[in-house]
């Protein structure tokens, strides 16, 4: 649906903050964008929408089945706070649209994210958690084919978040593409079904998040458990997809497999034990996951 | 295009409705000033002179239209719609029309209500009669707010905080407004504030507004005043769509 491809992006009379990004999104697909403060992340999704000042090169490509322009939910939260929730949309409506009767797309987004009750109130009424909800219902009223939101957790309480891991879900069905971009490697687990990470303006695809992380389980993290019960986690390195494997790693780390060994458990690890362990990307996650 | 201009335009009229301080600084204030200083601070004696120091302070007030035009703009920046706005590239004279016709429509008003007032109640003559005196005032109002407005647009254009740009818009209404002419009659200024004066579009709307009131009545002055407020007013907002560029970010209050 959207093809990146070397894309640089300076800020004016600023060094480069992306240098030859790369990304694909996939109709129907997640893709999560991790990486730590000033990585270039929301930079990315601006320079991709093309909505912040400076120079820009590369490829963008936007397939022509894509409907509308690209829906962008930014960090901060787009309102105007002395309109009601539904005079917001309708204006998010027909900016994208260039029509003026947008009624079907503004009750539709009231229903989807469950607005219904909150229609009439201004914007500066609502709670911060009620905000970031109309907000996201604001960018992608008109139902775009392409949608990247920015930190979109930030403030969120657990109903509110669980309501829009619903909403990113119910959109994979609807063959929409879909950018998330994310401090906490946690948010990315919960929302996204590829990774990409962001390092010093750099983008380094990492796949499927769920073929990612079965590769990487094998990778280590086992648990020992010895005779009396007592568990030593031990790392071990290498391709741990069988007991011969397993057994070697663990006697090159020095334990007495005959003495000590009951069982094993090898421990899916967290995308954030990953990323912490994986030298090219630790510079984009270990101020947040160190 | 008709979407994105009412759609723009109805944001800001809902905005001035809802605030409804601005109407304070376009009627409350000149009325004040007005009534307070009277016609002595004009130094004018004649009749109608009252009705010309109401009208003066009106046209100097009128010019909260520039302040306005920045309410506006820098409103896409304060809600941080900016960028949804950018991404949905909307045509520039689209943008600028749909923010800032109502407040040219409240400048137009404005200047309605004073010189309605002047003219109905405080004894300021239509020098060519009631009709022809009223069609006068309106060729020369509808291009001089329209002269507000595009200040307003082009000043936007040019400065990226808010905080300056509105401190700037108080130094624009009373210098353009005193040089003008608009407090104090132009020939009763200094010789330098006459000459600068020429440069204000204040000075050329109380040219046309004097002609067709305390004046003769002639169109020749009334016509060569407004067309170069219609110019002058055209070209700032033709400069101001030009430079402007919605993916810049500025900074609101």
């Amino acid at each position: 649906m959207l093809t990146v491809d070397g894309l640089v992006f300076r800020y004016p009379g600023g060094p480069p903050v992306l240098a030859g990004a790369a990304l694909r999104l996939v109709a129907g697909q997640v893709t999560g964008l991790l990486g730590a403060n000033g990585s270039g992340k929301s930079t990315l999704l601006g320079a991709i929408t093309n909505s912040i000042e400076g120079g820009r090169a590369g490829r963008i490509e936007i397939a022509p089945e894509a409907k509308g322009p690209i829906g962008f939910a930014t960090q901060d939260i787009a309102l105007y706070r002395h309109l009601t929730v539904a005079e917001n949309l309708t204006h998010a409506a027909r900016l994208a649209t260039g029509r003026w009767r947008v009624d079907a797309l503004v009750s539709r987004a009231i229903e989807d994210f469950r607005l219904g009750r909150l229609r009439g109130t201004t914007a500066r009424s609502l709670s911060g958690g009620q905000q970031r909800i109309a907000h996201l219902a604001c960018a992608f009223v008109h139902r775009p084919s392409i949608r990247l939101l920015d930190e979109p957790t930030t403030a969120l309480d657990f109903a509110t978040r669980q309501l829009l891991l619903d909403l990113v879900a119910a959109w994979r069905g609807e063959g929409v593409a879909t950018l998330v971009t994310a401090h906490y490697p946690e948010d990315v687990e919960e929302l996204c079904s590829t990774l990409t990470m962001l390092v010093d303006g750099r983008t380094h695809n990492l796949g499927p998040l769920r073929a990612y992380l079965d590769q990487q389980s094998r990778l280590g993290h086992v648990e020992l458990i010895g005779p009396g019960g007592t568990s030593t986690h031990v790392e071990l390195h290498g391709m741990l997809d069988t007991g011969d494997r397993i057994i070697t790693a663990a006697r090159g780390a020095g334990l007495d497999l005959h003495q000590q060994l009951r069982s094993i458990q090898i421990k899916p690890p967290a995308l954030r034990d990953l990323l912490r362990r994986d030298p090219s990307l630790r510079a984009g996650v270990e101020e947040r996951v160190g | 295009m008709i979407a994105v201009i009412g759609s723009f335009a109805l944001i800001e009229y809902r905005a001035l409705l809802r605030a409804r301080y601005p109407f304070v600084w376009f009627l409350v204030l000149p009325a004040a000033a007005s009534a307070i200083l009277g016609p002595a601070v004009a130094g004018l004696d004649q009749a109608g002179a009252t009705g010309r120091v109401t009208v003066g302070f009106g046209v100097m007030f009128s010019y909260m239209t520039v302040n306005y035009v920045g309410h506006a703009m820098y409103r896409e920046f304060e809600s941080q719609a900016w960028r949804r706005t950018a991404i949905s590239d909307p045509s520039r004279v689209a943008y600028l029309t749909g923010k800032c016709l109502p407040v040219y429509l409240v400048g137009i008003g404005q200047l309605t209500v004073f010189l309605a007032i002047a003219a109905g109640g405080l004894g300021l003559p239509l020098a060519a009669g009631t009709l022809t005196g009223v069609l006068q005032l309106a060729v020369t109002l509808v291009p001089f707010a329209a002269t507000g407005v595009g200040v307003g647009m082009i000043m936007f254009t040019l400065i990226r905080r808010a905080e300056v740009f509105f401190s700037l818009t108080y130094l624009v209404l009373v210098v353009l407004g005193a040089l003008g002419g608009a407090i104090v009659p132009s020939p009763q200024l200094p010789g330098w504030s006459q000459l600068v004066g020429h440069l204000t579009p204040h000075y050329w709307a109380l040219r046309a507004i004097d002609e067709a009131t305390l004046g003769a009545g002639s169109w020749t002055t009334v016509w060569t005043s407004s067309a170069l407020l219609l110019v002058l007013g055209a070209g700032l907002i033709v400069a101001a769509a030009a430079r402007l560029d919605l993916r810049k970010e500025r900074y609101a209050i």
